[in-house]
C-alpha cells in the first residue's frame, strides 16, 4: 500500500433532483423531494405510485440506465476538469444492469438483452473507455465499487479512477419490491415510529479518485477525502438483514479502523430505507461501535429525497455526504417527525442543519444477501 | 506482491448432474429453495473447500470474488413470467439478482469476508481474478477464491446459443510467502477432472473459458 491520500476531485449526478451538481446540492441543502406520482402518460411504471422517477430524453433504442450513466460519469468529468476519461479505470455498481432491454427482448419488442455491456452515444470523453468492473452486490453495489476502486489507488496499480453507480427503475423491479411488502404506500420515513416501507427511485451518481499526489500534479480541486472502507456480510438471510447488526457494525468499524478517527464522525448518512428491520438494524449496529455516543451524532437518510436508487445509492449517499462535508449542512430525513420508541433521545436529522466546523462523515449502506458497507469521509483541510 | 495460486476446480455438467451432486454433497436445510446459479455455485465451492483444507476461520474469512454474464437469470425469467400471469412470485424476485447465488454460498459457508460479485462479458472471469488477487494485497484477507459461472437458461440459449450445461471455474489464491500447501495441496491432474471434455471448455468464448486459459497459462504461480 502506497499511504497515499486518496480524494475526490470531481461528482456527477443525475436523479428525481435533477441533472447536475449544483441541482442536487441545492435539494440536499433545503431538503427538497424528487420523489412524487407517476403521471398515466408515463408507460414503464404503474400510474399513481410515488418514486424519484427520472425526466430524461432517452432516443429510441438507448439503454436508459446506461444513458444515466453516461450522464453521470460526463457529468464528474467535467466537475474533475478532465476533457475525456481516457483509459482511467472504471468501476460500476448496477443491482440489474439495462434490465430493460432484457424485458423488451423477452417479450419480443427488440431491443438488446445484454444486460452488462454499457453503450454510451458518441462522446468523446468517454470514447476509450475501457470495459468497466460492474459490481452487481444488491444495493452495497455502487460503494462496493468505490471500496474495489479506493484500493486500486491504494495499491499504486493506478493513480486516478472513475466510480459510478447507475440504476432505472421498471415495473419489475417495483412489482418484486411490492410482492416482498417492502414498499410504502405513504412516505419514505427512516427512523420515524409510522415508517412502513421504502419509495424506489432512479438514476445515477459517479465521482472521480485520484491519489492526492496526482490531484496535486494537475492542479485539480479536492472535495473530500475518502479515509476508510470496510465491508462484512452477514451470513444470516437473503432478502432481510441481521437483526443483531454485526455485520453493518464490522464494516461501521473496519472504516472507523482505516480512516484512523480520532472520535466519532460528525455525521452518518445511514442506509436508511424507511423500512422496519433495516432502520432497526443500523441503529444496533451504530449502538454497538459508538455505545452510549451515538446519541450525539448526527444521522441523516436521503432516500425519502431521491427514493431507493438500489445499485446507485452508494455513491449517490457518498456524493451527498461529500457535499454536506463541502458546504457544512447536513439533509434532513425528509418525513421524520416522530422517533422510532426504541431509538428516542438519538439525534436524527429533521431539519437540514448547519454543523459549523464538520470534519467526517460516514456513509452506510446494506443488501439483500447481507452485505454491508461503509465509507469514511473526512473534510480535506481537516488534518 | 506477488499472489500464490492454489487449487483451482472447473465443473462442467448438465443440471441433472448439478442437482445429484448438490443433494448428495451439500447438507444445507434452506437448499431446496435457491435457484439452479446458486445449485451449481454452492456445489463448487463444497468441492473446492474439501481440496483446500482451509480452517472453517480461514475459510469463512477468505475473500470470494465471482463473475458471470447472465447471474440468477432463470429466476428473473421467473419472476417475469409470474407477472406474466398475474401472480407475481416474491421468492422468484428475491432470487433475481446476480449476487443472490454468492449470498446463498454466504449463508451456507457462513462466509463473512469479502464476498463480490461481477457482472460483464466474457472477461468477467478474469476481472473477478484482478480484484481477488488485490483485495489480498491490500490486506482485506490473507486468502481468496475467484472465479465465475454460467447456467443453462433460456435468455442464455438465445443470446450465445450454448447447450444444457451449467460450468464454474473456481481458483484459490493466497499471500506471496504462502506455500502451497498452505493455500490447498493440489495435484494438477486433479484440478479439472471433474469428468469434463476441458478441450471444450477452453475451446468457447466465455467468462469460464477465459479464465481457464488464464489459469493454465499460470500453473504454479501467477501475477495479477
Amino acid at each position: 500500500m502506497t499511504g497515499e491520500r486518496i480524494l475526490v476531485t470531481g461528482l456527477g449526478a443525475l436523479s428525481c433532483l435533477g441533472a447536475g451538481i449544483a441541482a442536487h446540492r441545492q435539494a440536499f441543502a433545503q431538503g427538497r423531494s424528487g420523489v412524487r406520482p407517476v403521471p398515466d402518460a408515463h408507460a414503464r411504471l404503474p400510474a399513481g405510485i410515488r418514486a424519484g422517477w427520472v425526466e430524461f430524453d432517452i432516443a429510441e433504442g438507448d439503454a436508459r440506465v446506461w444513458q444515466f450513466l453516461q450522464y453521470a460519469l460526463c457529468d464528474a468529468l467535467d466537475d474533475a476538469g478532465l476533457s475525456a476519461a481516457g483509459d482511467v479505470p472504471v468501476f460500476v455498481g448496477s443491482v440489474h444492469g439495462h434490465l430493460d432491454g432484457w424485458l423488451s427482448e423477452r417479450r419480443g419488442n427488440g431491443g438488446a438483452s445484454e444486460l452488462w455491456q454499457p453503450h454510451f452515444r458518441n462522446d468523446p470523453r468517454l470514447s476509450s473507455l475501457r470495459p468497466p468492473v460492474i459490481v452487481s452486490t444488491a444495493c452495497t453495489a455502487s460503494s462496493v465499487a468505490l471500496g474495489l476502486a479506493f484500493d486500486a489507488l491504494r495499491s499504486g496499480d493506478h493513480r486516478m479512477a472513475i466510480v459510478a453507480g447507475a440504476e432505472s427503475l421498471t415495473g419489475f423491479l417495483q412489482a418484486g419490491f411490492e410482492a416482498l411488502r417492502a414498499v410504502s404506500h405513504d412516505r419514505c420515513r427512516p427512523f420515524d415510529r409510522r415508517r412502513s416501507g421504502l419509495v424506489l427511485g432512479e438514476g445515477a451518481a459517479a465521482v472521480v479518485l485520484e491519489t492526492e499526489t496526482h490531484a496535486r500534479q494537475r492542479g485539480a480541486k479536492a472535495i473530500v477525502e475518502v479515509a476508510g472502507y470496510g465491508f462484512a456480510a452477514d451470513a444470516a438471510y437473503l432478502t432481510a438483514p441481521d437483526p443483531s447488526g454485526a455485520g453493518a457494525a464490522a464494516a461501521v468499524q473496519q472504516a472507523l479502523s482505516q480512516a484512523g478517527f480520532a472520535t466519532a464522525p460528525d455525521f452518518i448518512n445511514a442506509h436508511g430505507t424507511g423500512t422496519r428491520l433495516n432502520d432497526r438494524m443500523e441503529c444496533i449496529a451504530l449502538r454497538q461501535v459508538f455505545c452510549d455516543a451515538v446519541r450525539s451524532i448526527a444521522i441523516t437518510s436521503i432516500k425519502p429525497l431521491t427514493g431507493h436508487l438500489c445499485g446507485a445509492a452508494g455513491v449517490m449517499e457518498i456524493l451527498s455526504s461529500a457535499l454536506s462535508l463541502q458546504t457544512g449542512t447536513v439533509p434532513a430525513i425528509d418525513g421524520f417527525d416522530d422517533p422510532d420508541p426504541e431509538f428516542v433521545g438519538w439525534d436524527f436529522v429533521s431539519r437540514p442543519r448547519q454543523i459549523p466546523g464538520m470534519e467526517t462523515a460516514i456513509s452506510m449502506n446494506s443488501g439483500f444477501g447481507g452485505t454491508n458497507t461503509a465509507v469514511a469521509l473526512r473534510r480535506v483541510d481537516a488534518r | 506482491m506477488n499472489i500464490t495460486m492454489g487449487p483451482c476446480l472447473l465443473i462442467d455438467t448438465e443440471i441433472a448432474a448439478i442437482d445429484a451432486g448438490f443433494r448428495h454433497e451439500l447438507r444445507w436445510p434452506a437448499a431446496q429453495r435457491v435457484n439452479l446459479d446458486a445449485r451449481l455455485l454452492l456445489l463448487g465451492l463444497q468441492r473446492l473447500r474439501s481440496r483446500l483444507g482451509w480452517t472453517d476461520e480461514a475459510f469463512q474469512s477468505s475473500a470470494v470474488v465471482l463473475g458471470c454474464r447472465l447471474g440468477a437469470i432463470d429466476s428473473y425469467e421467473a419472476f417475469d413470467d409470474s407477472l406474466e400471469d398475474g401472480w407475481p412470485a416474491p421468492l422468484s424476485f428475491a432470487h433475481a439478482l446476480p449476487s443472490i447465488p454468492l449470498a446463498c454460498a454466504s449463508l451456507c459457508f457462513g462466509l463473512r469476508g469479502h464476498t463480490v460479485t461481477l457482472s460483464g462479458d466474457a472477461g468477467v472471469g478474469l476481472q473477478a481474478l484482478e480484484q481477488a488477487a488485490r483485495l489480498i494485497r491490500a490486506g482485506r484477507a490473507e486468502r481468496a477464491i475467484a472465479g465465475c459461472w454460467e447456467t443453462p437458461s433460456a435468455t442464455r440459449r438465445r443470446r450465445y446459443g450454448a447447450g444444457d450445461r451449467g460450468r464454474c471455474l473456481l481458483v484459490a489464491l493466497g499471500e506471496s510467502g504462502t506455500t502451497r500447501s498452505e493455500i490447498g495441496e493440489s495435484n494438477d491432474a486433479d484440478d479439472v477432472g471433474e469428468t469434463c471434455d476441458v478441450t471444450a471448455v477452453l475451446a468457447a468464448d466465455d467468462p469460464v473459458a477465459r479464465l481457464a486459459q488464464r489459469l493454465a497459462c499460470h500453473r504454479g504461480g501467477v501475477h495479477v
